[in-house]
């Protein structure tokens, strides 16, 4: 029986580092628009406050939203972090069963 | 312990059904951390998208003074209809709490600006304007949310989708 288990482990770690390394960034830029687009949005608040456009009550209101609308926005990155654990995961589970069956046929 | 060479070969017939059945199981078994992505649910997202923009396109049209809440309550429940549906869409699917969490954003915030134009009896520019950007701020986000669901590479079969394109 040829199965050398910290050969499949190593495998595994390769398996998942792989996929963090080529989805992390992604992740990364999507937090990072994320903050640059409420930025946008704040800025607007505070132009359209001074221009005159809405009043206080209006700006609180804008303001509140915005906490939710970032909200939003984190969220649709924590998406693609579960994506990219999942296939970090089955990326690891398929080195382990290719493994085990190349280590079957041997037998 | 010293084993016969009876025991050994009894030992290496067990060791390889165990591994028969690892293998067997984890050849059927994926870890799944989201649902599924659903073409259906993406072009949904986009045609009340298409309702919202065109309502506040349709309200900037009109001068700030003619935006009485009358001319535009039976839009204000169509969309609603259209925004709890969607909803309820992403709450009857597993694993598919983000993109709940989104519609629900939304259904509240177009609640909310339903709420304060009834009170108010109208609908300044300023406040328009950023609402409108930010309803698009959130389509996008929910159409980002069902896109990404793409990603997982046991997700390229459309047959699984809710209504074949």
């Amino acid at each position: 029986m040829s199965f050398d288990i910290d050969q499949t482990l190593n495998g595994m770690a390769a398996a998942i580092a792989g996929v963090v390394a080529s989805e992390w960034p992604k992740i990364k830029d999507c937090m990072e628009k994320a903050l640059q687009d409420e930025k946008g949005a704040l800025e607007e608040i505070a132009m359209a406050r001074l221009s005159g456009e809405i009043d206080d009550e209006g700006m609180k209101s804008q303001l509140d939203d915005e906490e939710e609308t970032l909200r939003a926005e984190l969220l649709v990155c924590k998406v693609e972090a579960k994506v990219a654990a999942q296939n970090a995961a089955n990326a690891a589970i398929n080195v382990l069963t290719d493994a085990i069956k190349a280590g079957l046929k041997v037998i | 312990m010293h084993t016969t060479s009876t025991e050994n070969s009894f030992l290496k017939i067990w060791y390889f059904f165990v591994l028969v059945i690892i293998a067997l199981g984890f050849g059927g078994c994926a870890v799944k951390l989201v649902a599924d992505y659903d073409s259906a649910t993406f072009n949904e997202i986009i045609t009340i998208d298409k309702k919202v923009d065109r309502f506040y396109g349709d309200l900037l049209e009109l001068p700030a003074g003619n935006r009485q809440y009358a001319k535009f309550s039976d839009k204000y429940v169509d969309i609603e209809t259209d925004l709890r549906s969607l909803y309820i869409r992403n709450m009857a699917r597993p694993l598919n709490e983000e993109s709940s969490q989104i519609s629900e954003i939304i259904l509240n915030l177009w609640i909310k600006y339903k709420d304060t134009h009834k009170k108010k009896d109208g609908y300044p520019d300023g406040m328009a304007k950023l609402d409108r950007k930010r309803f698009t701020r959130l389509f996008i986000s929910a159409a980002n949310a069902e896109a990404a669901k793409k990603l997982s590479p046991d997700d390229r079969d459309t047959n699984k989708d809710s209504l074949k394109e």
